[in-house]
C-alpha cells in the first residue's frame, strides 16, 4: 500500500515537472510533435504497466474487480460541465478575427501555466484512460 | 493640429480599444478556464476525500468506458486533443 503511494506520489511529481517543461515548447515544431507523443506514449506505457500487473496480482489472488457503482446525478454534474465547457469552446471560435478568441487553445497559448496545468491534467487523463480495467460486460458487478 | 496628427491620434485610439478588446478578452477566456478546472478539480476532490456521492472520474472511466473498443476510442480522442492542443 504504502509503496504504491510512493509510487504514485512520484509519479504525480514527475507529470507535474514534464508539465513545467513541456510549457516551453513551442507549437509547429518537431520537438513539440516529438515531446507530446513521447510523453503520451510514456503514460499510456506505465499505466498499461502498472494496470498489467495489479490485474495478475487480483487474479492470482482469485477476485474479479467490481464495477465501481456510479451515483447518477454524480456523473451527470460531471457531464454537464464537461459540455458547458464543450460549447464554450465551439463559441469561442465565432469570436471575430480582431479580437481574441475564448477557446482553450488560444487561452493556453497566451498563458504559460495554464498551458503546463493542462498539459498535466492530459496525461493525468491518459494515465487513468490506460489504467483502469476494462471489464467485458457480464463480468463484475452491475 | 494637422490632419495627419488627427489620424495619428484615431488610429492610436482605435489600437488601444482594441487592444483592451483583446485583454479583456483573454481575461474573460482565462476566468472561464480556470473556473472549469477548479469545478472539475473539487469535484474529484470532493470524491475521493468526502463522502459526498460524486464519482470519481476513474470511476466513471471505469463505468462507462470498460468495453474495449470504446476505450480504444476514448484514447483516440485523447491523442487528438494532445496534438491539437500542444503541437497543432
Amino acid at each position: 500500500m504504502r509503496s504504491r503511494r510512493v509510487r504514485s506520489l512520484s509519479f504525480t511529481v514527475v507529470i507535474l515537472l514534464t508539465s513545467a517543461w513541456a510549457s516551453g515548447w513551442h507549437r509547429f515544431t518537431w520537438g513539440a510533435r516529438f515531446g507530446t507523443f513521447g510523453c503520451a506514449l510514456a503514460v499510456l506505457g506505465v499505466a498499461f504497466l502498472w494496470r498489467h500487473r495489479h490485474m495478475r496480482a487480483r487474479s492470482s489472488g482469485g477476485a474479479i474487480a467490481p464495477l465501481p457503482i456510479v451515483n447518477l446525478a454524480g456523473a451527470a454534474i460531471w457531464l454537464a460541465i464537461i459540455l458547458v465547457a464543450a460549447v464554450w469552446d465551439v463559441l469561442g471560435l465565432l469570436t471575430p478575427p480582431d479580437q481574441h478568441h475564448l477557446t482553450l487553445s488560444a487561452i493556453e497559448l497566451a498563458y504559460r501555466p495554464l498551458h503546463a496545468l493542462l498539459f498535466a491534467c492530459w496525461l493525468a487523463i491518459g494515465c487513468v484512460l490506460a489504467y483502469e480495467p476494462i471489464r467485458r460486460k457480464g463480468r463484475g458487478r452491475p | 493640429m494637422t490632419s495627419a496628427s488627427h489620424l495619428g491620434v484615431a488610429l492610436a485610439t482605435v489600437g488601444q480599444s482594441s487592444a483592451v478588446v483583446i485583454g479583456s478578452n483573454k481575461l474573460i477566456g482565462l476566468a472561464f478556464w480556470l473556473v472549469v478546472l477548479a469545478a472539475l478539480g473539487t469535484l474529484e476532490g470532493l470524491s475521493r476525500l468526502t463522502r459526498v456521492p460524486v464519482p470519481t472520474a476513474s470511476d466513471i472511466v471505469a463505468r462507462y468506458l470498460r468495453h474495449p473498443v470504446v476505450r480504444a476510442g476514448a484514447i483516440a480522442v485523447w491523442l487528438y486533443a494532445g496534438w491539437h492542443l500542444f503541437s497543432h
